[in-house]
């Protein structure tokens, strides 16, 4: 920001519109001292196309000739009118010209002097010090309007075009300071970066195209107003009382115009988005207009005009003026004088050329003028929506951010539903797991399910019944026990016995004499005192009996579903063994029994029962301990998830609510690390959004940053997670957030690598927080795809980037000031402080090992920390896992070969100090220096070495192995996509466009 | 194409051949169909393309052109058919040049931008793994 050429220039608007206002009374009440109520409209068309003559022949000469000498020469001819205009009155020219030339030329002088305010301030600053110009301009027409309405009571008047002259001359010798003060030290608002092109891009022009729109029926209700307003004032006010009435109403409405813009627009601007601070003008004027309509008067339709010029200036122009920003700065300063003062007045000719053709009859219906100014207006309401949207679009297009709109995947079309479900029964096992990941992703509703229960492809039944027994819907169960009773393929009645099991009341239990019976005659002898859902159940359950000998599938699901369904009539040695069983073959089942029957077991031998699984049947153990595992069970699902087991994974992506629900109620008892593990794995896992909201509250950072990752993943694929935890969530991150921009403030005292690790550890806070942002956001039915994007802008990107990606936010997310004053804050330098002992003792609360970092706790691991994070591929990983590998790092000095080509590797080298020489066939030596890496390729290939690598002279290296770096980027899966990375790097110059 | 076809498009691509389905499908969710006809171009400023069907022949920027790397060879006919994937090194590695291409006959492709690719790989760490594994695999081999 240009300091001084801003202070000049607020000066010289302020004045300028001093000038602007006195004329503008002048002329006005000439025009209605000397004209009837019938050439009303005469005003407004000779106002309107006045402004817009000169607007586009300011524009056409600009584009020719420099313009600041065409603004110099536009401010001696609006000397010039001010100053003979009382004579020209007096040779009697028409006071239609007067009205022509004053209003054209003071407020063409006026858009053009706004343009080089704009230009000593950019970025952010704009949205701050832009509307404190406006003020000092409405400030200047509060100062005319008030001041000259006494001075015109007492002397007359025509002192008000010398008034206008002087204060044009004045006008001038700022012009020409402001102008030095731009020279001198920089205009960052009209700088295009460099290479950037005055072509406007197609998302640009959308934006311009719909800011037209906005403009011309902005011009077309002002107009309406306009004239009812003053029609109604002429028949109040005559001879010089109704020129003080215009000066008054103008300095009134001036005045409260600079109310707002020094109390409330700058913070509308930096707090809000543009579709709210654009909607604030338009609806006002609807509302006012109404109310007019409903009960005409002076007052209310003095009211709608007061408020129709104070918004659109307040509110209206300021929108517009950001609206205006994503377009390159010359097309910008060109358009927004365009806008204001050709397109703006062009609608207003037309309104004043239509209500001219309506003639009388317009002035003599005010409510039907109103009712059609309104309907106007809610289209310029909806129209000024749209711009705002399209600006928000243009702001984000640079960073390369686009909306995503989320597929709707709660309703599919039974088609679609027919057509995944047959390819879920696939004998292709890739489609058939792609088809079924697909409907647990679209959540079919259980309902839908009940059409098909009796498909004629035994394969899509099979799939059916197996979406039944992952999610039990006991109000399907009389379709799916009458689909069993005449299921006629093994495998699909398999699993169609399961998901009867499943489906049936808590109550419901077989007779234990049926369990040899031939089924259907046992029950029919049982009507007399069995109910009809009783009867559907045991018929269900005996056409499985029916086909126990053709089938071992068959067998085993009539076995376990017995075994489910005879509550209280197994001893507890038998349902143990049941249990066993099921876990080796068929866990869900298995899930299903004890879930129904573990009531009939202790605990203890639950825990027994899974504990003895847990090594010999692991996946089917670990699947239900994440499900219904007693607390001292826990330990093995939380070691294994830590050991990255993929069965541990598949057992939390794979969770349901009432499963998410028992880990949720016991998260206490896993470790920080296998909690972070658990909150990753729940990214594919759209039906425990319990669980992931009790893990976005987690204490641990670490775990709380993963969590809201994998929240932001559910919430874009339409997932609905619990509001509270996610305001928690919110309030935690920024709370976090404040207290890492507190201890940057009194860092000073801190080590070279503790503030290094403090700002790595800030921005991983911006990002939760954005992301915490974004997942409310899509709670509140927003796309969150911009402000998840627009994090990695924020704290990965340059500074214009980051500046540009703050006004993303500020668009984006939902009215929460203190967001964008903190993000705001981080963007901006630290201010030293002292007090480190407080801002330490805050920062343990939300981030402990920075905190003791910061207190010199690590100073023997900071060397290591220090070399770790010269790399790429450790660059963004957080502190606590960078301090993991930092103490399981191996610390060696090198003095000969480290490794040979072609030889077996498992263990990846840093160089902490000296240097390396890794020689490749065929290829120069590359020296490897401190802070460099070796041996990557072997950690995530298992390849063999790619080259020779030996030190020159002696070199001190830090050895990581493929145990240690897999245990480390499970905690921090950064690792993996910085050695990706690294390895892409590495592997440059033969790098392929086409993969495949 | 419904989710599921576009999923099916992606895993038929042998890099996303390790990934769990569920993750396929949420790749899926972010990805778009785009039909080329004959001469049509499209870059992989913004996007990763799966390619379903067709014939895509890699025709580079000016500004490529003039780079005589080795990979410049590579940037000059080389041609994608169902199963490759055009710019998916630039997901893990966003200083590598984009390019542009040309369908030398209709050609379906999916694509997917990279920042929804990179949520999706950050959000999933095995995914991530497995990706980086079989692109390290690629890579070795040196397919092009």
């Amino acid at each position: 920001m240009n300091r001084k050429a801003f202070a000049l220039g607020v000066a010289m608007v302020l004045l300028c519109n001093l000038v602007a206002v006195s004329l503008r009374s002048y002329a006005e009440a000439t025009f209605l001292k000397s004209y009837g109520p019938t050439r009303l409209p005469w005003l407004l068309i000779s106002s309107a196309g006045g402004f817009a003559f000169a607007t586009f022949a300011y524009d056409a000469i600009t584009r020719r000739a420099k313009t600041s000498i065409v603004d110099v020469a536009l401010l001696v001819i609006l000397f010039i009118v001010a100053a003979a205009s009382p004579s020209l009155l007096r040779a009697g020219t028409p006071p239609v010209v007067l009205v022509v030339a004053v209003t054209a030329t003071s407020q063409v002088a006026g858009l053009a002097l706004w343009n080089r305010v704009a230009a000593s301030v950019g970025g952010r600053d704009a949205r701050r010090m832009l509307p404190r110009a406006g003020a000092a301009v409405t400030l200047g027409g509060a100062i005319a309007g008030l001041g000259a309405a006494p001075l015109v009571l007492r002397v007359g008047a025509t002192v008000l075009p010398y008034v206008g002259a002087a204060g044009t001359i004045a006008v001038l010798f700022l012009v020409f300071a402001q102008e030095a003060a731009l020279a001198a030290h920089g205009a960052p608002g009209a700088t295009a970066p460099a290479g950037a092109s005055d072509a406007l891009s197609p998302v640009n022009r959308t934006l311009l195209r719909a800011l037209i729109a906005v403009a011309i029926l902005e011009g077309i209700v002002a107009t309406v107003i306009d004239l009812q307003f003053v029609s109604t004032l002429k028949s109040k006010f005559t001879g010089d009382s109704l020129a003080a009435a215009v000066t008054l109403f103008y300095g009134g409405t001036n005045a409260i115009i600079f109310l707002l813009q020094v109390a409330a627009v700058p913070h509308i601007l930096v707090t809000r988005s543009i579709p709210t601070t654009a909607a604030i003008h338009p609806l006002f004027a609807i509302v006012l207009y109404a109310v007019f309509i409903a009960a005409p008067s002076f007052v209310a339709i003095a009211a709608t005009r007061t408020a129709d010029q104070v918004f659109r200036l307040a509110t209206s122009r300021t929108s517009q003026e950001l609206e205006l920003s994503p377009l390159p700065p010359n097309p910008r300063a060109r358009w927004k004088v365009l806008l204001r003062g050709g397109v703006w007045p062009s609608g207003a000719l037309l309104a004043a050329f239509v209500l001219l053709a309506i003639g009388p009859p317009a002035m003599k219906s005010p409510d039907k003028l109103a009712a059609a100014g309104v309907a106007v207006a809610v289209i310029w309401f909806a129209v000024a929506q749209r711009a705002a949207r399209r600006f928000q679009a243009a702001l984000a297009a640079p960073l390369k951010i686009r909306a995503h709109r989320a597929e709707n995947l709660q309703g599919l079309d039974l088609e679609t539903l027919e057509r995944w479900s047959a390819l879920a029964g696939s004998d292709d096992l890739r489609t058939s797991a792609l088809a079924n990941a697909a409907l647990a992703r679209a959540r079919v509703p259980v309902a839908n399910l009940a059409d098909h229960l009796r498909h004629d492809e035994p394969a899509v039944r099979a799939a059916l019944f197996s979406q039944l027994v992952l999610a039990p819907a006991p109000e399907l169960r009389n379709e799916l026990r009458a689909a069993v009773m005449i299921e006629d393929d093994d495998r699909a009645l398999a699993l169609g016995l399961a998901a009867v099991a499943f489906s049936a009341d808590a109550n419901a239990t077989l007779a234990s004499d049926t369990k040899d019976a031939t089924g259907l005659a046992t029950s029919g002898a049982r009507t007399s005192t069995t109910s009809m859902s009783d009867r559907s159940l045991e018929q269900a359950i005996a056409r499985g009996r029916s086909r126990a000998g053709l089938s071992a599938a068959v067998e085993s699901s009539v076995r376990a579903a017995e075994c489910a369904l005879r509550s209280g009539t197994t001893d507890a040695a038998d349902l143990a063994a049941e249990v066993e069983r099921l876990l080796a073959t068929d866990p869900p089942f298995a899930i299903g029994l004890l879930r129904r029957r573990g009531r009939d077991l202790d605990a203890a031998v639950i825990a027994r029962v899974l504990t003895t699984a847990a090594t010999t049947s692991r996946a089917g153990a670990l699947l239900a301990i994440a499900r219904i595992g007693p607390p001292s069970t826990l330990s093995i699902l939380g070691d294994a998830l830590v050991a990255g087991e993929l069965p541990a994974h598949a057992a939390i992506e794979t969770l349901g609510g009432p499963g998410a629900d028992h880990l949720g109620a016991n998260l206490h008892r896993f470790t920080p690390v296998a909690r972070t593990v658990i909150a990753r794995a729940l990214a594919g896992a759209p039906t425990a959004a319990s669980l992931v909201g009790a893990l976005i509250s987690d204490e641990d950072p670490d775990v709380a940053h993963a969590a809201l990752r994998t929240a932001l993943a559910l919430a874009r694929g339409g997932t609905l997670l619990p509001a509270a935890p996610i305001a928690g969530a919110n309030t935690k991150a920024l709370e976090a957030l404040l207290a890492h921009l507190d201890a940057r403030d009194a860092a000073a005292p801190w080590s070279a690598t503790a503030r290094h690790e403090l700002d790595l550890a800030t921005r991983r806070c911006v990002a939760r927080l954005l992301w915490a942002a974004a997942v409310e956001a899509a709670a509140a039915g927003r796309d969150p795809a911009t402000l998840a994007a627009t994090a990695r802008h924020l704290t990965d990107g340059r500074e214009a980037d980051r500046k540009r990606a703050l006004d993303v936010v500020q668009e984006h997310q939902a009215g929460r000031a203190e967001i964008l004053a903190v993000i705001e804050r981080w963007l901006q330098p630290a201010i030293p402080t002292a007090d480190t002992a407080d801002t330490l003792l805050a920062l343990s609360l939300y981030d402990p090992w920075l905190a003791e970092l910061g207190g010199g706790e690590h100073a023997a691991l900071e060397p290591r920390l220090a070399v770790l994070r010269k790399p790429a591929l450790f660059a963004s990983v957080s502190g606590p896992a960078l301090a993991e590998l930092a103490t399981h790092a191996t610390q060696r000095i090198v003095t000969g070969e480290l490794f040979a080509l072609g030889a077996a590797g498992g263990s990846m080298f840093i160089v902490m100090e000296g240097s390396l020489s890794a020689t490749r066939p065929d290829a120069p030596s590359r020296a490897i220096v401190a802070g460099g890496v070796v041996g990557e390729l072997a950690v995530l290939t298992h390849a063999p070495r790619a080259a020779t690598v030996a030190a020159e002279g002696a070199a001190t290296v830090l050895e990581l192995d493929r145990e240690t770096f897999a245990a480390a980027s499970r905690r921090a899966p950064e690792l993996v996509f910085g050695l990706a990375a690294t390895l892409a790097g590495w592997l440059s110059p033969e790098r392929p466009d086409i993969l495949g | 194409m419904d989710l599921l076809e576009r999923a099916s498009a992606l895993a038929a691509c042998r890099l996303f051949a390790d990934l769990a389905p569920a993750v396929v499908i949420r790749l899926a969710e972010r990805a778009r169909p785009r039909t080329l006809e004959p001469g049509e171009r499209l870059t992989t400023d913004d996007d990763v393309w799966i390619v379903v069907d067709g014939q895509i022949v890699i025709a580079s920027t000016a500004a490529v052109a003039m780079d005589a790397t080795a990979s410049t060879t590579r940037r000059h006919g080389g041609t994608a058919t169902a199963g490759h994937a055009l710019g998916l090194v630039r997901v893990i590695a966003p200083g590598t040049p984009a390019l542009s291409a040309l369908a030398v006959k209709r050609s379906n492709v999916v694509g997917l931008s990279l920042d929804d690719m990179r949520d999706v790989l950050e959000e999933d760490p095995a995914a991530l793994a497995a990706l980086a594994d079989a692109l390290a695999r690629v890579l070795l081999e040196g397919t092009s």
